[in-house]
């Protein structure tokens, strides 16, 4: 499971960073520090987007593709939800995007409001968003 | 984790609620990377498909990996393309594009495999009836190729936009992610197939032992016997197919491999086949596309010309080198030659090289279907030509069963290639190569029989000459057209019955083609 491979990952890191191993030095500790980034970045299932969502529309399977700066997500419907309305994402957003003559539209209380997006990547490669917070200045 | 945890959690419930009949699957690409096999089939998955191919020039990273791999561990595999009619939006793309399929998985297609699958996710910008048509010339072009129905792979909303005539032409796997693998898709979701679709994708999020990340799950509508039925183990009846005039080929697209031909890339389109002879034949006898480096061709580079083209980027070579040398290639053009007058033969060659021996290389004709080659129409006496030169000849046959058999025989050191290849009726059509085919659009189509309305790539023509062809390669309609700009209105008064037709228009130099259904 890519969890395992990144808390290996850190694990190692974390041993070779104690101040009593030998490879503490710190030109070594940077190029560690860049290794560590490059673990998240090489078994990262899942990431944070934060921005303004610029765009909304109809994607596969009743998704929605949300654009977020250049990044899309995709906000799929809870399985759960048995009325097929009710999206996959923290219960206080579920109205981020409300129906309107038919279509799905984003939720006008939210319209240029800075979103941070926790997200994981599906089976299809999709960005799929799991969490939402606004943004605080 | 805790999330991990939950989703493993309820995809474990998900599992124990099923059926014990439930034949559970997954379809995989480069996103799930590095896959153990084996732990996914000790895990209770039966099946795969995996993503082969993508557009016109996307091939996965992991399909070789894949299905290589799963078969080994038990899986039974098949392939699946990822359609973009969004980019290569007219038929002639739909049909490129399952040629790239067959190019890559085509070897694999027939060795107990699941059908092939087309991916259709996007579909923005074109009609339901344009998209349908899109789907039936992919359908077409792989099944013609395979002898293999395949499989569509979709949403409730575009399969319920699809004409009600596909369930004829593919079997359905519907994308439904309720998270059950057992609960049947609803009628409504599956359109003209239901209660007959075939797989069910039931979750993006699965997680599997064996696959790093989440993946997608399947089941299967059936059981466990009746899905063996499904692979094709045995190869099935070689086809053969009929090009209508006029044709022309200049060889840019993957070569495909069909019933006829195992082993991979030597058939420049469905409407040929390809055959070694002479004494000692081995795999360097067969022609390919000329930038071919599979395993048929020793050396590849060897023996290679300069252009690769004469048009475009590529040309079909026949390769003789290295020894042993001296036998024989046939690259056989299956053609419907029955329509009235004179037909033109015309293509390019270059050979460079002065004095090979033995040297042959000539145009045979055969009326019977390729049994026999009574008529030699053509023989290049020039062995060596430094640049590509244009080769043309007439023949008077009349024949629907016609083949024009491209037969070289040689041992040098230099291969020998030929490009842009026309066949029209003579002194009607003259020479044309491809418009921009993408930017050629006819609607309504379907039509209902009364008007037919066109738009043209940029062009300085004035004048376009139309002419419809019925599946039989028959002449029903002839028209020349006053081009209003880029575009042009035919009427149709009705004069052609419900059925699919091949509209042909050439506009100066540039020839346009497009299937068109009248209701």
């Amino acid at each position: 499971m890519h969890f395992d491979l990144i808390y290996t990952c850190f694990r190692f890191i974390f041993e070779i960073l104690k101040p009593a191993h030998p490879l503490f030095m710190k030109k070594i500790s940077l190029v560690i520090l860049f290794l560590a980034f490059a673990c998240i970045a090489g078994y990262a299932q899942t990431g944070t987007v934060q921005g303004v969502i610029t765009s909304v529309k109809p994607h596969f399977a009743n998704t929605f593709s949300l654009q977020v700066g250049d990044t899309e997500l995709i906000l799929t419907h809870d399985p759960k939800d048995k009325s097929g309305k009710a999206f996959d994402i923290t219960r206080k957003y579920k109205d981020l995007l409300i129906e309107k003559e038919g279509q799905y539209i984003l939720n006008p209380k939210y319209s240029g409001k800075t979103f941070s997006f926790g997200y994981t990547v599906n089976g299809k490669g999709w960005k799929c968003i799991q969490t939402a917070k606004i943004h605080l200045k | 984790m805790k999330r991990t945890l939950l989703l493993l959690t309820g995809f474990i419930g998900a599992l124990s609620g099923s059926s014990a009949q439930t034949v559970l699957g997954i379809d995989v690409s480069t996103y799930q990377g590095t896959i153990n096999w084996t732990q996914v089939k000790a895990a209770g998955y039966t099946f795969s498909w995996a993503k082969a191919t993508e557009g016109l020039t996307v091939k996965d990273g992991q399909y070789l990996n894949n299905a290589s791999n799963g078969v080994s561990a038990g899986m039974y595999m098949g392939a699946y393309h990822f359609a973009h009619p969004d980019v290569n939006s007219t038929n002639a793309g739909a049909i490129s594009e399952a040629n790239y399929f067959l190019s890559v998985a085509g070897p694999y297609i027939k060795t107990c495999q699941l059908p092939p699958a087309l991916d259709l996710e996007v579909s923005n910008s074109l009609t339901s009836a344009q998209l349908t048509s899109w789907v039936q010339a992919w359908m077409t072009t792989v099944k013609n190729a395979t002898g293999i129905t395949p499989i569509l792979y979709t949403d409730g909303s575009i399969a319920n936009s699809l004409g009600s005539s596909m369930a004829s032409f593919c079997n359905l796997w519907i994308a439904d992610p309720d998270g059950s693998a057992t609960v049947a898709p609803s009628a409504t979701y599956c359109g003209v197939w239901f209660p007959n679709w075939s797989f069910k994708q039931y979750s993006w999020t699965g997680t599997i032992p064996g696959i790093s990340g989440n993946v997608d799950v399947d089941s299967y509508n059936g059981t466990l016997t009746s899905l063996k039925q499904l692979l094709v183990c045995t190869p099935p009846v070689c086809h053969t197919y009929y090009a209508n005039l006029p044709y022309s080929n200049s060889f840019e697209n993957s070569w495909i491999t069909d019933s006829c031909s195992w082993g991979g890339q030597r058939l420049p389109d469905i409407y040929w086949k390809n055959l070694t002879g002479g004494t000692t034949p081995d795999g360097n006898d067969y022609w390919h596309r000329e930038d071919y480096t599979g395993t048929d061709w020793s050396s590849p580079a060897t023996g290679a010309y300069t252009p690769a083209a004469s048009a475009g980027s590529h040309s079909a070579r026949f390769h003789n080198d290295p020894p042993p040398a001296g036998s024989t290639g046939a690259l056989d053009f299956y053609v419907n030659l029955s329509q009235p007058g004179q037909k033109q033969v015309s293509f390019d060659y270059i050979h460079n090289e002065s004095s090979p021996s033995p040297f042959a290389f000539n145009v045979l004709l055969s009326t019977d279907g390729g049994v026999t080659f009574p008529t030699t129409l053509f023989s290049i006496s020039t062995t060596q030509a430094a640049t590509w030169t244009n080769q043309s000849f007439t023949t008077s046959a009349t024949s629907a069963t016609s083949v024009l058999r491209f037969i070289v025989t040689d041992k040098g050191a230099q291969d020998v290639g030929i490009d842009n290849l026309s066949v029209s009726l003579a002194g009607i059509t003259g020479i044309h190569s491809y418009g921009d085919q993408e930017n050629f659009f006819l609607f309504p189509n379907p039509s209902d029989g009364t008007l037919l309305n066109g738009t043209l790539p940029q062009t300085d023509q004035r004048m376009l000459d139309v002419h419809i062809y019925n599946m039989v390669g028959s002449e029903v309609i002839a028209k020349q057209i006053i081009l209003d700009g880029n575009n042009f209105s035919l009427q149709l008064d009705n004069k052609l019955a419900a059925g699919v037709y091949l509209f042909v228009a050439f506009a100066g130099d540039k020839q346009f083609r497009q299937k068109i259904i009248v209701k």
